[in-house]
């Protein structure tokens, strides 16, 4: 499939948000890293376009390479993996008296687990579940369930305001 | 679930802030490119190392001290042997490495990512040991005759240097073997969490 800097650029103007919001939720609320995170993920997505092979939407494609570089960059910097979240917790945990809903729902996020944070992103973003199990590579019925667990979880943090 | 459609309105709207003007994609094309060739020339550099070790042996053998004798001989080849074999090892890791495309789905991602980290513990561990063996063994197997022509205290200077070299070296696999496996625990939790329902 033939590409263009024109289309990497539709790409990036199209889903850099949908991929920052990834990011920031993923990095619990680290901007910093969140930026280096979704520039390191457009970078690989003008590595791989040539290679695009249209057998999948763009933003699915866009979503794999997300979650994938978002497994990796963790396990680069280990410092992100296992300390910053805990220094993240506390200071969501200051914060929460004054934060909006959307904070809310954020800190929330960052209270699951890694896989289940960047599952139930991709559920607030509208996939189905069969976009989300072509992302992820499991089958759909599989999803459902665990989708199920993640949102009463979910729910459950913030119900009884667990940050 | 109820709350639910209210939460992905809070996403979606929370999105709306996230917009930003100026792509900004020449830069990141550039970074892309560059990223690309660094990528390639860290896997390369340590064949080019390995290589240019290899050579520079296979030289000092033929020009600056062209041994003899038949156990000489056997030493020579030891060494050379691991280290071609070692080069080797570093090849295959590099195609394997290659063959990582990022827009795989997340559960092969992590199957390849854990493949290749075992392969990685492989080439710091056992194969390390194992060509580091055979490139000491060759070693002691040239001093017979390399004795015969430096002095005997260069001799006894070469074999102490030789435990500090060797402690050294202790230390390097065991911190890479140590780095590789908690690397690979990390892509097996990943993995093990993936298939849970």
């Amino acid at each position: 499939m033939n590409f263009t800097p024109q289309t990497f650029e539709a790409l990036h103007l199209q889903f850099k948000p949908m991929v920052k919001q990834v990011c920031l939720g993923y990095v619990k609320g680290d901007e910093e890293a969140a930026n280096d995170l979704t520039q390191e993920i457009f970078m690989n997505v003008w590595n791989a376009l040539a290679g695009f092979e249209g057998r999948s939407s763009y933003k699915t494609w866009v979503y794999r390479i997300t979650v994938n570089t978002c497994l990796s960059y963790l396990r680069k910097n280990k410092k992100l993996l296992y300390t910053s979240l805990d220094t993240e917790h506390s200071e969501m945990n200051a914060d929460t008296s004054e934060a909006d809903e959307y904070d809310l729902l954020f800190a929330a996020i960052g209270q699951l687990k890694e896989m289940d944070r960047l599952i139930i992103m991709m559920v607030l973003d509208d996939l189905s579940y069969d976009e989300i199990g072509e992302v992820i590579g499991i089958n759909p019925t599989n999803l459902r369930v665990r989708i199920h667990r993640i949102k009463t979880r979910l729910k459950e943090i913030i119900e009884n305001g667990k940050f | 679930m109820e709350n639910f459609d209210t939460y992905k309105n809070q996403w979606q709207s929370g999105r709306k802030q996230l917009v930003e003007k100026g792509s900004g994609i020449e830069e990141i094309i550039q970074l892309a490119q560059k990223k690309k060739r660094e990528s390639i020339m860290s896997h390369y550099g340590t064949i080019i190392v390995l290589s240019i070790t290899f050579i520079g042996l296979v030289l000092f053998f033929k020009y600056i001290a062209p041994f003899n004798e038949l156990l000489s001989h056997i030493g020579m080849l030891f060494m050379l042997g691991g280290l071609l074999v070692r080069i080797l090892a570093e090849v295959f890791s590099l195609m394997k490495g290659f063959s990582l495309p990022p827009d795989m789905t997340t559960e092969q991602h992590i199957r390849k990512m854990m493949e290749f980290h075992h392969l990685r513990k492989k080439i710091h561990g056992v194969f390390t040991i194992i060509i580091l063996v055979l490139y000491v063994i060759g070693f002691y197997l040239l001093t017979p005759e390399f004795s015969l022509h430096i002095e005997q205290k260069w001799m006894i200077l070469m074999h102490i240097s030789f435990v500090f070299v060797a402690v050294g070296l202790y230390f390097l696999i065991r911190k890479s073997i140590k780095d590789e496996l908690a690397t690979l625990k990390e892509w097996s939790e990943l993995q093990t969490d993936l298939h849970q329902s």
